[in-house]
């Protein structure tokens, strides 16, 4: 028996009479290629059916049916106004697949002649279309999988990090303090050192919960106007 | 000597100038200027008192470019002052914030006792202690000899004159930048050579930082009573979380560092150098100095949560956003290539401009974007490519 081919088809929408689903399965249980493919079309099939609906504008399918008529577009079909719902491809109805309705040629795929030809041409435009996306699909979700921070190892990209500010502050004091000639506001830093505790508080804010203020001389905590001047005379 | 110095005010700092002039993308939560205190002006005025005004005049330009050798002579004997005596005070310290439209400042009357060769303990009402002395564990990574040398290469030092503070004769000494504008006043006692009082200004001329002892009592000490058990005050502090033990790294650590993707800047500009790295976790501070000026850079590997900054402000920079609290000290934050930056600044804002543009700043928002499918699905293609390619 010769490979199925476009019976692939066929077979898994149940579209062959009795004697040909015989003959198409028993060339499987002899035939290694013949099986991929249609595990390949079922796969893709599956695949079809689990996409969420979308809806194909009127556009693009006539453009899609110009594409595959080479006498120039079918005449639109009146009876039906609304396009095919991508995944609603009904590939279990046996004669009559739901996209040749939905695009108003309701033809069955027993044709013969040049129609026949036609649909097997555009059926498997379709499906090299259905494969295409499936495999990239896959192949996109294989990617996805091996790039997640979980399967990266080494690789695995940097954390979120909020710095310990308060603590980098306190340091940077330490270090400039070993420092003769540096300025020693730093000093300021561990005496105020509750406006990172303190949810935003400013620095030598009377909020700080210290119990401190401007009237507190021997330990006070003062907010100051910014002030260029140095109270240095004859300068 | 003064080395070259490059060309200041950059737009990045302009742009973060500006930012802090009240412009911030988002709210600024908790960022209120403080003001109103009258303490500040008193205390200034006090001082003004205590001080006598300098004798002579500052230093003629005429001398740029060259270094006063009494300068240098009385900042050699004051940089190693601590190691010899001790003293304890009373400390007024007021700063301003390096982002200048900010109007932000703070201030303190603070306690200081210093034990020679030992830590300085910082208190206020006995109730907060800190110790500020970290040189302890730590490798110098600066050429040169210590803080004078990074002081007299980045800036021309003068003897201008002799002033009195909180009692003490006191010869003061100016550090100027290369166009003559004033970088510090020291007023150096005339004794010991102690910094009794200090004050650095903006190259605008603003004034940055500003300290005086109102009292002080002064104690030579042998080194051999030196004590350190000051050093356990910090880590019990009430309320504080007790800091990762930093460890002092030397240059072949950071040659590793930098192989493992830390940056790991040797200068900031050309005169601000690095003299101090530690390792914080697995963070790194890096601290910068030129003498007069200091920052502390701090790498650490990740993506910064913005959203989990409290009392910080976003300022576009560049490409990017960088996440600043007006301090003072000026604190910035940013995500940059896969690390989370962190400066706190007790410098100009022209200072971290250079840390901007060797490490420009990302959009965190952005970059978490592209941590989504996009993101995962290259890494997966790089992983399959990595599998294929026979050399990889």
């Amino acid at each position: 028996m010769k490979h199925l081919d476009e019976r692939v088809s066929d077979l898994i929408d149940d579209r062959l009479d009795h004697d040909e689903r015989d003959r198409a399965l028993a060339h499987l249980a002899s035939c290694e290629s013949c099986r991929e493919a249609v595990e390949m079309e079922r796969f893709a099939k599956g695949v079809l059916r689990s996409l969420p609906g979308v809806d194909v504008p009127a556009s693009l399918t006539d453009k899609l049916m110009a594409l595959a008529e080479p006498a120039g577009p079918l005449p639109p079909d009146e009876s039906s106004t609304d396009h095919a719902d991508v995944a609603a491809w009904n590939v279990e109805a046996p004669s009559t697949s739901s996209v040749w309705a939905a695009t108003g040629y309701g033809g069955t795929p027993h044709q013969t002649g040049s129609g026949r030809l036609f649909v097997d041409r555009h059926r498997r435009g379709l499906r090299v279309a259905a494969v295409g996306m499936a495999s990239t699909g896959a192949l996109l979700v294989v990617l996805a999988t091996l790039g997640a921070p979980s399967n990266t190892g080494g690789d695995q990209p940097p954390g979120v990090v909020v710095p310990p500010m308060e603590q980098f502050t306190v340091e940077h004091a330490r270090s400039t303090g070993g420092l003769p000639f540096a300025e020693p506001a730093s000093v300021l830093v561990p005496t105020l050192g509750s406006d990172e505790r303190g949810g935003g508080s400013p620095v030598g804010s009377q909020e700080s919960g210290r119990g401190v203020g401007a009237a507190d001389v021997a330990g006070s905590i003062v907010d100051a106007p910014a002030s260029p001047s140095t109270g240095i005379a004859g300068e | 000597m003064r080395l070259p110095v490059r060309a200041r005010g950059s737009p990045v700092s302009d742009r973060l100038r500006r930012a802090g002039d009240g412009r911030p993308l988002g709210s600024r939560p908790g960022v209120g200027t403080r003001r109103g205190a009258l303490a500040v002006p008193t205390l200034l005025g006090v001082l003004v008192l205590l001080v006598v005004p300098v004798t002579a005049g500052a230093a003629p330009d005429s001398l740029a470019g060259t270094d006063d050798a009494d300068a240098v002579e009385l900042l050699t004997r004051s940089a190693g002052a601590r190691d010899r005596i001790s003293y304890q005070g009373t400390q007024y310290v007021s700063a301003w914030s390096t982002l200048r439209k900010s109007q932000a400042s703070a201030s303190a009357v603070v306690k200081v006792r210093h034990q020679a060769g030992g830590p300085t303990e910082v208190g206020v009402q006995d109730t907060q202690t800190a110790i500020l002395h970290g040189e302890s564990g730590t490798t110098w990574l600066a050429d040169g000899g210590g803080p004078v040398d990074l002081l007299i290469g980045a800036y021309d030092v003068y003897l201008v004159g002799e002033a009195s503070v909180a009692g003490r004769r006191a010869d003061v000494v100016e550090a100027r930048r290369a166009d003559g504008s004033l970088a510090a006043r020291l007023w150096l006692d005339r004794q010991t050579a102690l910094s009794l009082r200090r004050e650095t200004y903006t190259t605008a001329g603003q004034l940055l930082n500003a300290s005086a002892f109102v009292d002080i009592s002064i104690t030579p000490a042998p080194t051999c009573c030196v004590r350190h058990h000051l050093e356990s005050a910090w880590p019990s502090s009430p309320g504080r979380p007790a800091p990762a033990e930093p460890s002092g790294l030397r240059w072949e650590d950071i040659t590793k560092l930098r192989e493992n993707g830390f940056r790991c800047l040797e200068t900031l500009g050309e005169d601000v150098v690095l003299y101090e790295a530690r390792q914080l976790g697995d963070a790194v501070q890096l601290s910068y100095s030129d003498g007069v000026m200091s920052v502390s850079v701090f790498e650490q590997p990740g993506q910064l949560d913005p959203q989990r900054l409290d009392g910080y402000v976003p300022h576009e920079v560049g490409n990017g956003v960088v996440y600043t609290r007006e301090g003072p000290p000026a604190r910035f934050t940013w995500s940059s290539n896969g690390q989370v930056i962190t400066v706190v600044a007790d410098a100009p804002a022209e200072i971290v401009d250079d840390v901007l543009r060797a490490m420009p700043p990302e959009n965190p928002e952005e970059v978490r974007q592209d941590d989504g499918l996009v993101a995962r699905i290259g890494r997966g293609a790089q992983k399959v490519g990595s599998w294929l390619n026979p050399f990889g």
